[in-house]
């Protein structure tokens, strides 16, 4: 044998020797957090939780994790008839598969994942860690489909985005330095910086797309969908709503439809209350409403019943006398109570106090385990838009089991 | 409620690469948990650079060589202040495992990389920043070194 063979003899033996940790994985999982990406507030929690996944993929759970199959970059067969948002997935495909064809498109083609979780029976939140950023990714599924309705992350935040005479405006605040290109136009921008951007609407409707690329080459990227008729709120305020539109726009808007006689259903305060809580509990519930409890001739009470026994009331508004539509401005239940709301620096933050144990949920919002007599917070980003309603539930066991709602006060 | 679970190019990459690239972070440092310990360092250092990385298993290996060339560097600095005690593992008595011990990195990573990996000059070259003559000059000396330790 030459040297050469008792070399290659000598170091496959010795390669056996190598030992491979039952815990590897985690430990690259805990180095991961270690340095988290610079999204602030809850990147290393997203990070674990990233994490937490990847573990629960290759050493725990009993089947293989699925392969990200990429579709093609765009859809030809949307249904025009859904509501407005970023990019609509195929029907059958999972947010992650959405989220993936989204981010091919703005950003191009690479490697890149996309985890996340459920908040909600018809909601997601993404999350695409690049490098040092982190970007949320909110998903509404809509019958048969994942749409993909904001994209945020605080490395680059739009705020105020508005639509006003047919022009899209807003700024956006670099928090890192980097490449920014926002809607098309290349920035180099420093920490702080701040970028106005006004940009043409298409029709009522208009789109703000923030890309920061960092010096480290990582991206981060925020898009909202703005709607003139729709937008639930902006900063400024002027939210007056809970359902089933949140601004005098869009009251003024359903008003009209009801006075052309396409929604009648909106001039009966039972048939509102009824609908708002179709809506807000998404099949986890059965439910049974009562007759109005007229306050003065603007406003009042419809108190329900969930299957289970508990009970609560859905406060309804209108603008006028007869012949003007009804409105949900909040609910109200036993059980459940929003003590305070409040805004920290990118969230939306709900302490809420329970009288049952089960879990709290709010759209875009992680879920939190709640028992019975405890006060707990839940927050959601602030970025998306200013002001909107919250609207809070407690499940248990698949079940809702007591819902409430009301406009921000901050 | 469950945590949604979506394939994670990192993941598949770690269920390739992990253990072959531990065996030869081994056979470079000869020390299992400095192996692992680079290795895992090499995953987060990809996960980092993903977006870049157009060929992440490539690029994997070369942090794992860059990573116990570091590695190498702080050893030698910590063993000139303080002699470092011998590892268990290197007490087999195994005169070619020794001597293979005591060859400078690039010598040693050559020879790794070519009787080990089995990669032509060329790619061993790119791996340690050199030229293909010097990656052939490194093995031919650290071949020398070795049969010059097991020679009777």
């Amino acid at each position: 044998m030459t040297i050469e063979d008792d070399v290659r003899t000598m170091l496959r033996r010795r390669a056996d020797e190598a030992h491979v940790s039952d815990d590897a994985w985690e430990r690259i999982a805990a180095r991961l957090e270690e340095r988290p990406p610079r999204q602030l507030g809850r990147a290393v929690a997203a990070v674990a939780a990233a994490a937490a996944a990847f573990v629960a993929g290759v050493l725990v759970w009993p089947e293989p994790a699925r392969q990200v199959v990429v579709p093609p970059a765009a859809s030809t067969t949307v249904p025009v008839d859904l509501p407005p948002h970023l990019w609509a997935g195929e029907p059958g495909q999972n947010p992650a598969e959405v989220g993936m064809s989204y981010l091919r498109d703005r950003l191009g083609p690479g490697s890149r994942a996309v985890t996340g979780r459920p908040t909600g029976p018809d909601t997601e939140v993404g999350r695409f860690v690049s490098g040092s950023a982190l970007t949320e990714l909110f998903f509404r599924q809509v019958r048969d489909r994942w749409l993909l309705v904001a994209v945020t992350s605080d490395l680059v935040p739009i705020h105020g985005p508005r639509l006003v005479d047919g022009v899209v405006e807003g700024t956006v605040v670099a928090e890192a330095a980097g490449r920014l290109t926002l809607n098309g136009r290349v920035h180099q921008v420093r920490p702080r910086d701040r970028i106005e951007v006004r940009t043409a609407a298409d029709g009522d409707r208009g789109r703000l797309l923030a890309v920061l690329e960092l010096e480290d080459g990582a991206v981060a990227l925020s898009e909202l969908w703005i709607d003139e008729r729709d937008d639930p709120a902006t900063p400024d305020g002027g939210l007056v709503a809970v359902w089933p539109a949140t601004d005098a726009e869009g009251i003024e808007a359903l008003q009209a439809q009801a006075d052309s006689g396409e929604r009648p259903d909106l001039l009966d305060p039972r048939a509102v209350a009824g609908a708002f809580l179709t809506e807000v509990l998404a099949g986890s519930a059965d439910f049974g409403v009562q007759d109005l409890r007229q306050g003065d001739a603007s406003s009042g009470e419809v108190p329900y019943a969930l299957a289970d026994g508990a009970d609560g009331t859905v406060l309804v508004r209108r603008s006028g006398g007869e012949g003007s539509i009804w409105y949900v401005v909040g609910a109200t239940s036993a059980s459940l109570e929003i003590a305070e709301l409040r805004r920290e620096e990118t969230h939306l933050v709900a302490d809420v106090r329970s009288s049952m144990s089960g879990t709290l949920q709010w759209t875009g919002a992680p879920p939190v385990a709640v028992r019975s007599g405890e006060i707990v917070s839940i927050g959601r980003p602030d970025t998306p838009v200013g002001s909107y309603p919250v609207v809070v539930r407690l499940v248990d066991d698949g079940s809702t089991r007591a819902v409430v709602a009301e406009l921000s006060r901050t | 409620m469950m945590t949604t679970v979506w394939e994670e190019p990192l993941v598949e990459l770690y269920r390739d690469r992990y253990e072959p690239m531990v065996r030869l972070a081994y056979l470079l440092t000869g020390d299992r948990a400095v192996a692992e310990e680079v290795v895992q360092d090499a995953f987060v250092n990809v996960h980092r650079a993903w977006d870049r990385a157009t060929n992440p298993p490539a690029y994997l290996r070369v942090a794992v060589v860059n990573g116990v060339r570091s590695w190498g560097r702080r050893r030698n600095l910590e063993l000139v202040r303080r002699p470092a005690p011998p590892d268990p593992s290197v007490l087999v008595a195994d005169e070619m495992w020794d001597a293979l011990q005591t060859l400078p990195h690039r010598q040693r990573a050559a020879i790794v990389l070519r009787f080990y990996e089995d990669l032509p000059d060329a790619r061993i070259a790119e791996l340690l920043g050199c030229r293909e003559a010097t990656v052939r000059t490194a093995i031919h000396r650290g071949l020398a070194k070795l049969r010059k330790e097991i020679e009777p």
